[in-house]
């Protein structure tokens, strides 16, 4: 099998592992809808202006974002940017010296992974700053493209502009020819780029915040690598301990990161990739007293990363928002405007969803008066008395308030008329304007009773 | 010594222990109370063929995670006999099976009869291990004896043996994943101590690590995807696992090991780390020290972890046999004709006043599920509506289930619970509050409409909104009636 023929497979097997959102109708995670609310502001500047979270805020757009509204394919970029990385990837390694089988399996592995499906079929920048760091490595001889590729990078943040430094100065430790001065203009725009948002008085930069359990995504972590890919990097490590010391510990810091950092992890996945890809080769390679033990370890290797991308998959499909809870807020698109009251991990959803700002997102970094707001809403929550709900619905100028089953069944509360939804009877005050079997859309009369 | 004395031996020690289990076994009316779990999965499947995953009983409703082989297994005996039957005798038979198991690896280790057959006398008597299997179709029968085994398989390199097992034990009980956690061990304590092992070692305990991987992550998908990293605590509420290891002391360790396993095992343990350094010590150290650290760092269970040290520590303790016969021949002992023979009987004397006789005296004070409190269940199947919800102890949870037939509100599978500290919390109130508000607050909160009592706790339910509608000896039934408005 030649080269050319090696990257089509590749490329194959990125695009149908990152098919899921075309087979879906929104995004699997609630939090890329942060990312609409900034593309669907349509103008390409540094940042955007939120009126989707009461009393708004700024947010700042990145260079994925301008991408978005200049091309308009939310949920195609990310997969080209996957198909791209995984091939560049695959390539980068053939140039540092690194065997052509073991840089393909290094390639396949990352596209086997759970994190790859997460970050390259997901509406969020991830997806274009881990392109931009493999494009970066691989320019390395035309400097000029390579210092673009960090110089955009800048605009991502300091967090993952950081993190893209520490990915370099690892590539850096294994092969010295990729050289560190492409950074230095990279810098400069960063602090430029840094004292402007500053200057502009609390602008808040979008994170995407994860269903974060772990890193291993067989036990929970939506952003996260299989048991049998973590073994295969272990088993990697031991292979090439001896001579690259350094290069593996750097990038098990790395990894480490995401203990503090979920994101940090993304960045680890192509040297993870690595080490997996050597760990499987030399599964292959090495020669097994009992030959057919190996055949079957090699399948259960084979089998287990498989069945975790395949319930992995499956395990998204389940994941917010349902169809029924988009159905509920896309009603609420066209009705009078008014704030949202609901738990604030749905806010950005239904923010963007129906065109009207909530009390509160997720995201708690430009919200003004956040901290008031926060313990409002909770005691709107959980409070028997209906003057004091009445009053602080009015105080924060809610008029619709959006319940789903999963507040009902734990999330906010755990029974049938507790608190808010006991509260919810009084017919003079509330009014449910839609239902179905994941959502309820309670209008607020803030008129009634207001002496 | 003699082969056939030796077979001899070794069918005599079976049948005692086969006869002891079985003896007792039937001396107890009904199963041991977490047997009932067991019943239902077989129930299952020789009705529809499948276990009982999605449990209407369990929790009112409940997704169960495990691994299904070991009920496949009673579920075949049990289409020709009853499965109270079923449970008395078949899991005594596995059980049995530790005596052989143990002598052939004590054999491997010692290449001593005498020692091997010292070794499987003790491990047919491990006290935890007796009672904890003799009468609760518990899937350890299964896998202790089944575990020794494969650490012989893997001494000796019999891969296609060690291949089976090591698809088969992670589909008895996700326990057995101590296995290819101690031979990971094993590399390790190899590696720390530079002793070079055979490359095929290294091979099979990837190949076992990969298979139990594998296997759990399949059976266990759901329960993983639920409690992330915490299903390492298996999702038993806090409280609970702070009452077990509170009251745990490291003399009830000794007993339930057995104080000569116990003690000797430990200075075998010592031999073989700092002394001896071969490559059978050092596997069985790993198989010792792994479910040690386990326990220690609160992982497993204090009634597993303690099986698995008894099974390991009788075998390990077979390499001080030597060492006790030496020191033996240096006392004046050695003057005496037969001395080695009154060290035997002996031994065997001590062994059977520390170990076999507490294990007897468990396994009669052992839990099993009372004449009186079968008859109130059996009530209560036949006269509480379909859909009532009985609130019982948590131990007699599973016994609702099979044998009342009814929903209960909490039992031992822990699970796929959401919120378990805050249901164990209201649990507890429930047979523990001291205000009746609060007590029917929560059995309305849980629609619980019967309420089981056992053992003469029941002075707090005698109150005009719990209305007793079945007694006798020790058990009574009461129907909960009141309800509190808000």
């Amino acid at each position: 099998m030649n080269k050319t023929m090696k990257s089509g497979i590749l490329v194959f097997f990125a695009l149908i592992v990152c098919a899921t959102t075309l087979i879906r109708v929104e995004p699997f995670d609630g939090t890329a809808f942060e990312h609409e609310k900034i593309q669907s502001y349509g103008k390409i500047w540094l940042y955007a202006e939120d009126s989707l979270v009461k009393d708004g805020r700024k947010l700042i757009e990145t260079p994925y974002d301008w991408l978005v509204i200049i091309t308009g394919m939310k949920n195609i970029l990310p997969i080209i940017f996957g198909a791209l990385s995984a091939v560049m990837l695959y390539f980068l390694l053939l140039k540092l010296g690194i065997k052509e089988r073991t840089s393909f399996f290094s390639s396949l592995l990352m596209i086997l992974s759970p994190l790859f499906i997460f970050i390259f079929s997901l509406n969020n920048y991830y997806s274009m700053i881990i392109f931009l760091n493999i494009a970066g490595l691989l320019c390395r001889n035309k400097k000029y493209l390579s210092a673009f590729c960090y110089c955009l990078l800048a605009f991502f943040g300091a967090a993952n502009f950081m993190l893209s430094i520490a990915a370099l100065l690892i590539v850096n430790r294994y092969n010295k020819t990729i050289g560190l001065k492409k950074i230095i203009p990279a810098l400069l725009v960063f602090t430029a780029h840094t004292i402007w948002m500053y200057l502009q008085n609390a602008v808040f930069y979008p994170e995407i915040a994860y269903n974060e359990q772990g890193i291993i995504s067989g036990i929970g972590a939506l952003n996260g690598v299989s048991a049998f890919f973590a073994i295969l990097v272990v088993t990697g490590i031991i292979q090439h301990w001896k001579e690259n010391k350094q290069t593996i510990f750097m990038s098990l810091v790395l990894a480490a990161c995401a203990v503090f950092y979920s994101s940090a992890l993304n960045f680890a996945l192509p040297v993870l990739s690595v080490l997996a890809g050597t760990g499987f080769s030399a599964l292959l390679d090495q020669k097994w007293s009992a030959p057919y033990l190996k055949k079957m370890t090699l399948f259960i290797f084979i089998l287990g990363i498989l069945f975790s991308l395949i319930s992995y998959n499956t395990a998204i499909l389940k994941e917010q928002p349902t169809e029924e809870m988009i159905k509920g807020y896309e009603f609420m698109n066209g009705l009078p405007k008014g704030v949202i009251l609901t738990h604030a991990s749905r806010g950005a959803l239904a923010g963007t969803l129906s065109r009207m700002p909530s009390l509160l997102d997720e995201n708690p970094y430009g919200i003004k008066n956040y901290e008031e707001k926060k313990s409002d809403s909770e005691k709107i929550f959980h409070t028997y008395e209906l003057k004091n709900a009445a009053a602080l619905l009015r105080k924060n100028e809610v008029k619709y308030i959006a319940i789903d089953s999963e507040m009902k069944t734990g999330l906010v509360w755990e029974k049938e008329n507790q608190e808010l939804l006991y509260l919810l009877g009084a017919k003079e005050y509330f009014k449910k304007i839609y239902s179905n079997s994941q959502i309820e859309i309670w209008l607020f009369d803030g008129a009634v009773n207001e002496t | 010594m003699d082969r056939r004395i030796v077979i001899g031996m070794l069918a005599l020690l079976f049948a005692v222990c086969l006869s002891a289990r079985i003896y007792l076994a039937f001396a107890q009316p009904n199963l041991q109370l977490q047997a009932y779990f067991t019943e239902r999965q077989v129930e299952g499947i020789l009705k529809t063929g499948l276990p009982v995953y999605e449990d209407s009983l369990s929790y009112s409703g409940k997704t169960q995670a495990f691994v299904p082989l070991y009920y496949y297994i009673l579920a075949f005996f049990s289409l020709f006999m009853p499965f109270e039957t079923t449970a008395k005798i078949i899991p005594n038979i596995f059980s049995a099976f530790i005596v052989l198991f143990s002598f052939i690896l004590a054999k491997r280790v010692t290449n001593n009869d005498a020692a091997s057959l010292l070794t499987a006398f003790i491990s047919s008597f491990i006290p935890v291990f007796f009672v904890e299997t003799f009468n609760s179709a518990s899937p350890f029968s299964l896998v202790i004896p089944l575990m020794i085994f494969q650490a012989y398989c893997f001494m000796e390199k019999k891969t296609a043996w060690f291949t089976a097992l090591s698809f088969i034990l992670p589909l008895i009980h996700f326990s057995s994943a101590v296995l290819p956690l101690s031979l990971m061990t094993f590399l390790t304590l190899s590696k720390i101590e530079k002793f070079s092992i055979d490359k095929q070692y290294a091979e099979m305990s990837m190949f076992s690590l990969a298979t139990h991987l594998w296997v759990l992550l399949v059976f266990y998908k759901d329960a993983f995807l639920f409690h992330g990293f915490k299903i390492i605590f298996k999702n038993i509420p806090f409280s609970i696992i702070g009452q077990h290891f509170s009251r745990f002391s490291i003399i009830e360790g000794i007993y339930l090991i057995g104080i000569i396993p116990a003690i000797y095992g430990v200075f075998a343990a010592y031999e073989f780390l700092f002394k001896k350094r071969n490559f059978e010590g050092f596997v069985l150290l790993a198989f010792v020290f792994t479910p040690a650290i386990l326990l220690w760092l609160a992982l497993i269970e204090i009634s597993q972890g303690m099986i698995f040290l008894g099974a390991f520590l009788s075998v390990i303790f077979s390499g001080h046999y030597h060492a006790l016969t030496d020191f033996l021949k240096k006392t004046r002992f050695s003057h005496l004709k037969y001395y080695r023979h009154y060290f035997i009987i002996s031994s065997i004397t001590i062994f059977v006043l520390t170990s076999a006789v507490p294990a007897v005296v468990l396994s009669e004070q052992s839990k099993s599920l009372s004449a009186g409190e079968f008859e109130a269940l059996a009530w209560i199947n036949a006269n509480a509506p379909k859909e009532a919800v009985v609130l019982a102890p948590i131990e007699y949870g599973d016994a609702v289930a099979a044998v009342a037939k009814r929903k209960n509100v909490m039992d031992t599978n822990y699970l796929l619970v959401k919120n378990i500290n805050a249901r164990y919390a209201d649990f507890s109130k429930m047979f523990s509050s001291l205000y009746k508000t609060e007590v029917i607050r929560m059995i309305n909160k849980y629609e619980a409409s019967y309420l089981f009592v056992s053992g003469g706790d029941s002075g707090r339910f005698s109150d005009p909104c719990f209305k007793k509608v079945f007694s006798n000896n020790n058990t009574e039934v009461f129907k909960a009636e009141c309800t509190l408005k808000e």
